[in-house]
């Protein structure tokens, strides 16, 4: 492969990572970050001529990229003539500025042209002395990147350059051609970045000020001079200085500039650069689906054969998605030459060995550690060396390696892997204490990386449907840890506190602005509920399941499946519930994996849990599941819950706990007046819904005070005003997705966006959404599933009903009906809980398929 | 959902009494007096044929109100539709697929038909974010490209059926087409929204007969832009709930549409499978899921589609085509219909994805 960085070396190391997967990547790009730095160097060192070339060229124009090539070529010629005064004619360089302008549609060429040459002889020769001088200093931090020049010597070195550079503003800022004072400034911007991005803590944050106002006059003074390639590089800086400031949306806009200019002068370096930056960001945030569009965007341009990074990137996504020999495969396709830099091959070694040690070749995951921890920068190799010692059960190998004098001279994010480590090794060895001081110590760790980095987003980052929401916990630190604290903490007694990390861990996007859940709270919560609450964590190798009943006993069970086996498990169950119709061989298959699904997440001490309970409760009970991780998507409604419940049992189900307080519970009068819409009308005027019209109908028959917009008057002004109100919502329309973003329908034929939805922030009491897959969304590990239905419970809709999947529009009619006459049967204490679970029963007594029935689900408290 | 489930009053068997009747329904119009009023009483009791019989009368319907109002533009249209990429492809974007004559012809029809989606295409023809491009001098583009395709489609439809018909018009070939011409294909439930992910067929049952599979394994996918080949591997196992397997095959093909040839030789055996594909998108290997599928041994449907088999044309492929569909084996259902003459209804079909 070809490695276009590599020219750009290193001026600077990253702290070294751990090793787990996501922390290895995460870790792996802040050397990455540094590198580019210096590759920005080394191509503006490259150029021409020295900051000159400019323009702004629409791509449709240019018809021959090498006419473009070499007319850029003579521009930058004539002008570095012109400057140097080899020249005395400034025609020639008009001329050249004509030509690009004309001919490849980059007008400020000619702009730049007319600047240089309006400029009287002594400024012009005085302004190329100093784009010398600069020239030289850029050609040292390059020299330094390309050695490895790195610690005490370094910094010196740094300090001289700074110094220089520093003289250099001064003598040329405010003389007539003060783009070599641009020019300094920015170099000088690029140094403190790279400092600031290895400290850590308040030395970065002290470095950032300054480095920031430094390529913000860069950037002014280039824009006066009319020059706009070399503001790329002070964008692409104040996108870093915003990252390390925590301002995730300023660093956006910064590097959505950068990457929008790099379009506009073809400058795919810096595209790179500025992706790459939008990249890092969703790494901070752990938004996983986020970093995979922009790696795909990426690789639109720049393949992972042309770029190690985007090759470790994309292998790390694999990983973590637990494809650990296909990422295996995919990195030995772009394995680093023996010319790489030794950092390059680090990594390369690390992420292969995760991924073998994924996939259960522990052989050649040790070959490709050793490797790594042979060599200096041994923490990322000790850290690897430790995971495989506890994945091959030698928990003293471990405890060895991770000895606290070694680990104490660890990064911190390196510290935070050993924490977790250690916790795993001495639960294993039975010492529970020095397990749960360690586990906990991993979990403050990440909450505390979590919170600086989602401290400074701004409320447009956190739009509910907005995938911006992501998670260190879940992406980052992973849910494994979390799953070791929780049986180390059941293991020692203290099952309550157990389910209180399983929870607060896991509903923290829910309750923002909240503190950490309580187990008062808890039990509150669980005493709200007939039969308590059962909630679960999935971990990468097992997960736990724990109930809590409403007297406040627990009972916690550990299940021997990760997630990689229980999203299958979903996976394979729904496609057996949605193919079961027609066939009494395919519906057995359905029943038989239903009661397998029940057993294996509902073990035994928490099945005798619920029975326990169900004995002691009422007719009809009602029981709160907190859905995390692939079981948001689970089927759970189709299982036959009535073995351990009863048969009149009622599920509620949450992504978790959205508040401390359960909250009042709707009462009857609130359901006097429904807001009933849908049915909507294509552009020809045709009924799109037969079946709308049926349960809406229905419904207002019922509730005869509501108000119903149907056809033609379900349009957008109507929803949004239903939106904006306070009453319980109908909605029966069709939920479309479309490259990746789902519209809801509404006459004639248009679509709304879920954005737009969720900043009308619904907050009806009860929301039906009778439409295809309300209930989905873009799954963001230990958070949860951001769609239709997140809208409204964070506009705070107490009760959302759901479909899990595409549902026949007389199946959704047909349950919209029955759950109204439930509802309206209910008289004093309505529960849409319970007449959730009477709609589906009888649907499936009319005959409906398990493709149907088992589509409905009551998301909310009941 | 079978008639069966929808009517529980119905016998639990389920199966229709009346084979010599039902393989009539397709010609009823064509019956004398006495048969039909034996037909349609049948019809309306049968669970089987009842689900049939609506749709005769649906299309009938349909086709008359059509015909009345002098073309099927003046009406929404009958068959459900095409998926944005298809739509994208007809309004040839940047980076469209080709489509073959008969595709375009039946895409073109619909589109003719539904306002929808010749709104939609006229979006979806612009969709690449292209970088600088001339707004102003695509958006004349479009607009021509629009007013010359709402002129010529109507025209290279009526040629392509012309085309089809003179194409081998004395063949044997040519006379079944001919005869088959007027199949009613399988329609889809109307769902509130689709979301079928990316691997399309194969999916839940595929009918084993003695010598293997009773079709040709065939995958379809949801192509990818951009992507210069796929990967499919295909597991078997026990069809429990974590049941897993080391992959015993993997085929790899630029299209996303293939045959498994490969796989038809090792004439995959009764029992469970899981395929997971993988598609190459600018040197990235992207996951695009795991789906499973059965293959089935059912005696008693290949009885009954070898009984059918001895039918005329249309009644025989349409039969059978609703009767592998009707049993939940859609992959054979649409490699029955693969073997018939291309006509716009039977590509149409074809070109339906399972929106779930």
């Amino acid at each position: 492969m070809k490695h276009v960085s590599r020219a750009q070396a290193s001026i600077a190391r990253a702290p070294v990572p751990p090793v787990r997967a996501s922390l290895l990547a995460e870790n792996s790009r802040t050397f990455a970050a540094c590198s580019r730095a210096a590759l920005a160097t080394a191509l503006l060192l490259c150029g021409a001529a020295p900051a000159q070339e400019p323009p702004n060229a629409p791509q449709v124009n240019v018809v021959d990229g090498e006419a473009r090539a070499l007319a850029l070529a003579e521009f930058g010629a004539a002008l570095s003539r012109w400057r140097s005064g080899a020249s005395a004619e400034a025609h020639e360089l008009l001329r050249a500025g004509e030509k690009l302008a004309r001919e490849h549609a980059r007008a400020d060429a000619l702009d730049v042209a007319r600047f240089y040459a309006a400029l009287p002889r002594d400024e012009r020769l005085r302004g190329w002395k100093a784009e010398l001088q600069l020239g030289a200093l850029r050609e040292v931090v390059y020299e330094a990147g390309v050695v490895g020049l790195r610690g005490e010597a370094w910094a010196l070195e740094r300090e001289r350059v700074l110094e220089e550079l520093a003289a250099l503003v001064l003598a040329q800022r405010e003389r007539a051609d003060a783009a070599p004072a641009a020019g300094a400034l920015s170099l000088s911007a690029l140094l403190r970045v790279e400092q600031a991005e290895r400290a850590d803590g308040p030395q970065a944050v002290a470095l950032v000020p300054q480095a920031e106002r430094d390529a913000q006059e860069a950037l002014e003074l280039f824009a006066r001079l009319g020059q706009r390639t070399p503001r790329l590089e002070p964008l692409w800086l104040l996108g870093r200085c915003a990252t390390l400031r925590s301002d995730h949306l300023g660093a956006t806009r910064c590097f959505e500039r950068c990457e929008q200019l790099a379009r506009e002068l073809r400058r795919d370096d810096y595209r790179e650069l500025a992706l790459q930056g939008r990249v890092r960001l969703a790494q901070l945030e752990g938004d996983a689906p986020r970093e995979r569009a922009l790696l795909e965007q990426l690789a639109s341009f720049r393949t992972p054969d042309e770029s190690w990074s985007v090759a470790r990137d994309w292998g790390a996504q694999l990983l973590a998605e637990d494809h650990g020999a296909q990422a295996a495969q995919f990195l030995e396709r772009y394995e680093p030459g023996e010319d790489a830099h030794a950092a390059d091959r680090e990594e390369w070694n690390l992420l292969v060995g995760s991924a073998r040690l994924r996939s259960g070749e522990l052989r050649a995951a040790r070959e490709h550690f050793e490797r790594v921890s042979a060599n200096e920068g041994g923490e990322l190799g000790v850290l690897a060396l430790a995971s495989l010692a506890l994945y091959e059960q030698r928990e003293s190998e471990a405890l060895t390696l991770l000895e606290p004098e070694r680990v104490a001279r660890f990064s911190p994010r390196g510290a935070a892997r050993a924490e977790a480590l250690l916790g795993e090794a001495y639960a294993r060895s039975g010492d529970l204490g020095r397990a749960r001081e360690h586990l906990e110590a991993a979990l403050a760790s990440a909450l505390e990386w979590e919170q600086r980095s989602f401290g400074a987003r701004s409320a447009e980052l956190e739009a509910p449907t907005a995938r911006a929401a992501g998670s260190v916990i879940g992406e980052r630190l992973g849910l494994h840890t979390v799953a070791l604290l929780a049986d180390v903490l059941a293991r020692s007694g203290e099952p309550l506190e157990a389910v209180r990390v399983i929870e607060d861990t896991q509903s923290r996007s829910l309750r923002r602005g909240e503190g950490a859940l309580t187990r008062e709270a808890l039990l509150e919560w669980a005493g709200a509920y007939e039969l308590g609450l059962v909630t679960w964590v999935v971990g990468a190798d097992f997960s736990l399941a724990a109930h809590l009943a409403p007297d406040g006993n627990v009972s916690v069970a550990r299940i021997p499946r990760g997630r990689r086996a229980l999203a299958d498990a979903v996976r394979r169950l729904r496609e057996a519930l949605l193919g079961a119709a027609g066939d009494e061989g395919a519906r057995e298959r359905c029943e038989r994996l239903a009661s397998s699904f029940l057993a294996e997440f509902a073990p035994g001490p928490v099945a005798d849990s619920l029975r326990r309970s169900a004995r002691n409760a009422g007719k009809a009970p009602r029981l709160l599941l907190g859905l995390h991780g692939p079981l948001e998507a689970a089927p759970l409604e189709a299982l036959p819950w009535s073995s351990l419940c009863g048969e009149e049992l009622a599920l509620a189900t949450l992504a978790g706990l959205p508040s401390a307080r359960v909250g009042a519970r709707i009462g009857a009068r609130e359901l006097e007046r429904w807001a009933l819409l849908g049915g909507p009308l294509d552009r020809a005027g045709a009924e799109r819904l037969p079946g709308a019209r049926f349960e809406l109908a229905a419904a207002l028959e019922l509730w005869p005070r509501s108000h119903l917009e149907i056809g033609a008057a379900f349009g957008r002004s109507a929803l949004e005003a239903a939106l904006r109100g306070r009453e319980p919502l109908h909605l029966a329309t069709h939920l479309v997705e479309h490259a990746g973003e789902w519209r809801l329908e509404v006459s004639p034929g248009e679509r709304i966006s879920l954005a737009e939805l969720a900043a009308l922030r619904p907050a009806a009491p009860l929301a039906v959404l009778s439409t295809c897959s309300s209930g989905d969304g873009a799954f963001v590990d230990a958070e949860g599933l951001f769609g239709l239905a997140r809208a409204f419970l964070d506009g705070g809709s107490r009760n959302v009903v759901v479909t899990l999947w595409p549902v026949e529009d007389a199946a959704a009619a047909h349950f919209g009906a029955a759950f109204h006459r439930a509802l309206a049967a209910q008289a004093e204490q309505p529960s849409p809980a319970r007449a959730c679970a009477v709609a589906r029963q009888e649907l499936r007594r009319a005959g409906f398929a398990s493709s149907e029935w088992a589509a409905f689900r009551l998301l909310g408290r009941d | 959902m079978s008639a069966t489930e929808r009517r529980p009053e119905a016998d639990p068997a389920g199966s229709c009494r009346r084979p010599d009747l039902a393989i009539c329904l397709p010609d009823w119009d064509q019956l004398e007096a006495a048969t039909q009023r034996e037909l349609v009483a049948h019809a309306q009791a049968c669970p089987v044929c009842a689900p049939k019989w609506r749709l005769i009368q649906a299309t009938d319907a349909f086709l008359a109100a059509g015909a009345a109002s002098g073309g099927v533009a003046a009406h929404a249209p009958a068959l459900a539709c095409p998926t944005a990429d298809e739509l994208y492809d007809l309004g040839r974007g940047p980076g469209a697929r080709s489509l073959s004559e008969v595709e375009r012809v039946a895409l073109g029809a619909h589109v003719n038909a539904c306002a929808d989606c010749a709104a939609l295409i006229a979006t979806l023809r612009e969709r690449p974010p292209a970088p600088l491009e001339f707004e102003s001098e695509r958006r004349e583009f479009a607009a021509e490209r629009r007013r010359r395709m709402r002129v010529w489609m109507p025209l290279a439809a009526a040629a392509a059926l012309l085309a089809v018909f003179l194409w081998d018009g004395g063949s044997e070939a040519a006379r079944r087409g001919a005869d088959v011409g007027s199949i009613r294909f399988p329609r889809s439930e109307q769902l509130r929204g689709e979301a079928a992910g990316a691997l399309l067929f194969p999916r839940e049952r595929l009918l084993a007969s003695a010598g293997g599979l009773h079709s040709p394994l065939h995958f379809e996918l949801a192509p990818r832009e951009r992507a210069t080949r796929y990967r499919v591997q295909l597991e078997r196992h026990d069809g429990q709930l974590f049941s897993a397997a080391e992959p015993f095959l993997s085929l790899e093909s630029e299209s996303a549409s293939f045959d498994a040839a490969a796989a038809a030789r090792l004439d995959l055996v009764p029992g469970h499978y899981t395929w997971e594909a993988w598609a190459f998108v600018d040197g990235l290997d992207v996951p695009l899921g795991r789906r499973d599928f059965e293959v089935v041994r059912d005696e008693e449907l290949i009885a009954r589609i070898a009984e059918r088999e001895r039918a005329s044309e249309p009644a025989r492929s349409e039969s059978i085509l609703h009767l592998l569909e009707d049993s939940g084996f859609a992959c054979d259902a649409r490699a029955f219909a693969r073997t018939l003459p291309a006509s716009p209804a039977r590509d149409a079909y074809l070109a339906r994805r399972p929106e779930r």
